[in-house]
Parts: structure tokens; sequence; C-alpha cells
């Protein structure tokens, strides 16, 4: 965990010490440590949709905004918006893969001992409660929202209101019985 | 319940699914309050599900995370204001809505640094130009766009707090009967 940390706020000054002088060594340099660390934190740029979004905030500011003074292709565009643009765009995928790169080394178990640590004992009992219950609460929202006929029940709010008040009731019925509550009452 | 409508959501890809999941948080918040009478309870119920999504399978984390993480936040400012009234939960759904509107902002900023403002102020200002709009106009968009999200939110709070009398007394029906 203290590793994780570190290279955290690791990632992070390089991301935010990322400047127009330095970009040209500490930016490959930032993206080969997180390759050598973790190399599945660069999974999250499989989504096409981030690299449009990084398309779209670099080029078209560039091409519609501000004095032109440079051409490509024939495309007059605003160079100096260019690579203060690319530096953002540098920056935001180091943050990204920095922040990845340690989210994929924690578990439920490690951050639990962190709580810990924190002395957030009642924050750890609750998420580990919560995590443990899961799969039963699961169980019980589907068989509740299953019973309710939604087409009547959209069209009178009251009946709405009362079939999800049943499932909240069920819900909470259910976690209590099985809580750690519950089996110390049993215990006893 | 929050992760599980939120990934049937992103499925669907209804449009703004984010501020239709935000309403559905804040009934899920609301409600769960009305059983634990205790300050801190929502900041609780959001820290927990925030972690729970990290660890939730193909989510993005650090937005969802931050996102729930001040919603819960946001809601309980408001209750601890006005306690866990009608008019508090209103606002606690109005805050939490609204809220969605400006996270991807607020997310923006810290990821690309506050260039990005700039440059959205700057295409605002070209696109104004060639719509012959102003900056006034702009204004009454993004005023309205709030407005709805807060009243979505306010509608949100409302049921919640009809919804969390009803559970309570189905739950108290529940326990008498076991």
């Amino acid at each position: 965990m203290k590793r994780a940390l570190l290279f955290l706020a690791a990632g992070i000054t390089a991301a935010l010490t990322l400047g127009v002088s330095n970009q040209i060594w500490l930016f490959p340099v930032a993206v080969a440590a997180v390759a050598m660390i973790d190399r599945r934190a660069f999974r999250i740029f499989q989504r096409w949709k981030l690299w449009l979004f990084f398309v779209l905030i670099v080029a078209i500011p560039v091409l519609l905004v501000g004095n032109k003074d440079a051409i490509w292709l024939g495309l007059p565009y605003n160079s100096r918006m260019l690579r203060l643009n690319l530096l953002m765009v540098e920056r935001s995928i180091l943050l990204m893969l920095t922040i990845k790169s340690f989210t994929n080394r924690l578990s439920p178990e490690r951050l639990s001992n962190g709580l810990k640590r924190l002395h957030l004992h009642q924050f750890d009992e609750v998420f580990r409660l919560a995590q443990g219950m899961l799969p039963e609460l699961h169980k019980t929202v589907s068989a509740e929202l299953n019973g309710i006929e939604w087409r009547r029940a959209l069209r009178r709010p009251d009946g709405l209101t009362a079939g999800l008040g049943r499932l909240v009731a069920r819900l909470v019925f259910t976690a209590r019985r099985s809580g750690p509550a519950a089996s110390t009452r049993e215990g006893a | 319940m929050e992760i599980t409508l939120g990934t049937a959501l992103k499925g669907t890809r209804l449009p703004f699914s984010g501020a239709i999941l935000a309403c559905i948080a804040a009934v899920i918040v609301l409600t769960g309050r009305a059983f634990v009478q205790r300050r801190g309870a929502m900041l609780m119920m959001g820290g927990v599900a925030a972690l729970l999504k990290i660890f939730s399978v193909g989510t993005v984390i650090a937005g969802p995370f931050f996102a729930i993480l001040i919603e819960a936040l946001l809601a309980e400012a408001m209750v601890a204001l006005l306690g866990l009234t009608r008019p508090g939960c209103i606002l606690a759904g109005m805050a939490m809505v609204t809220y969605t509107v400006l996270h991807p902002l607020i997310t923006q900023g810290l990821f690309f640094g506050g260039r990005i403002y700039e440059v959205y102020w700057a295409m605002a200002r070209q696109v104004g130009q060639w719509l012959h709009l102003e900056i006034a106009h702009l204004a009454l968009f993004i005023g309205l766009y709030l407005g709805i999200h807060a009243i979505a939110g306010g509608a949100a709070g409302w049921f919640a707090s009809r919804l969390g009398r009803v559970a309570v007394a189905e739950l108290e029906k529940l326990e008498r009967s076991a």
C-alpha cells in the first residue's frame, strides 16, 4: 500500500509539474515508468470516446479560435494554442494512468486494512458488511422489483410509493436479520 | 442498487442518464436516512457506495467515485441544515442532481487543468459570434439547464420524503409479523 501511495504521489507530482519546457522529457519518462509498473493501466485508452474527446479538445479550438499563425495541409491553425492544448492532454493522460494504476493495486482487503490504520473502524465495518451482504440484497431487490406491476404502479403514484416502500422495508429487514447485530443476538 | 442501475442506464445510452441516476441516488440515500437517524449517515452511505463502485467491474474509477462522495456530502449538508423534513429532502435532492451538471466541468478542471475552461470559453464566444448570440443568451440557456435539473432533483427529494415514511411503516409491520 505504501508503494502504491508513493507511485500515486509521484505520478500526480509529475502531472502537475508538466510544463512547456519539460514536457519533451518528463511526459515520455512518466508514461514509461507507469508502463513498467502496471501495463494494465493503459487499458483505459481502449475506449474510442476518450480519443475522440482528446482530438476534439486539441483540434477544434486550434482551428477555430484566435490568431492562426501556421498552416498544416492547407489548414491554418493557432500554433501556440496547439502546444498548450497538447500539454493539457498530456497532463490528463498522466493523471488518468496514475490513478488507474493506483486503483488496480487496491483490493477490498487492502482498503479495509488501510481504513483500520486510519482509525476508521466503523467505516471499515460498514464497508465489509455492505460487501458481504451485496449478493443477498441483490436477490431481494430483483425478486421485489419483478413483483411490482410497473404499468399499474406508474399510472397510480400511490401504488408506486407503496410498492417501493415494501421493497425498501424488505431490504432493511433482510439486512437487519443477516447483519452482525442479528448474529450477536442469536448467539446470546 | 445504484451500481446495478448505473451500469444498466449506461447500457441503455439514454440522454441525461447521469441526472436520472442522481435522482435515483437521491431517493435511495434520503430514504435510507429515514432508517438511520444519525448525523453523517448519508456521508457514510455515499462512502460505502463510492468504494463499492471502485470494485465494480467495467467502470472508470475517478469520476463516479468523487461524484458519489460529493453528492452524499451535499445531501448531508442540506439535511444537517433543515433536518429530514420535506423541504430538507427537496433541497438535498436539488443539490445532488444539479451537481451532476457541474461534476464533469470540475473533473475536467482537475484532469486537464484550468486551461480547459479558457478553451471552452473561447469556443463558446466563437460559436456565439457565428450564431449572433450574446453572453446573456448563453447564461439563460445554462440557467434553464440547471433549473430543469434542480426541478427533477426536488421532485426526487419530495418522493424520497414520502417513500421514507411509507417504508418505515412497512418495516414496523414486517417486524411485528416476524
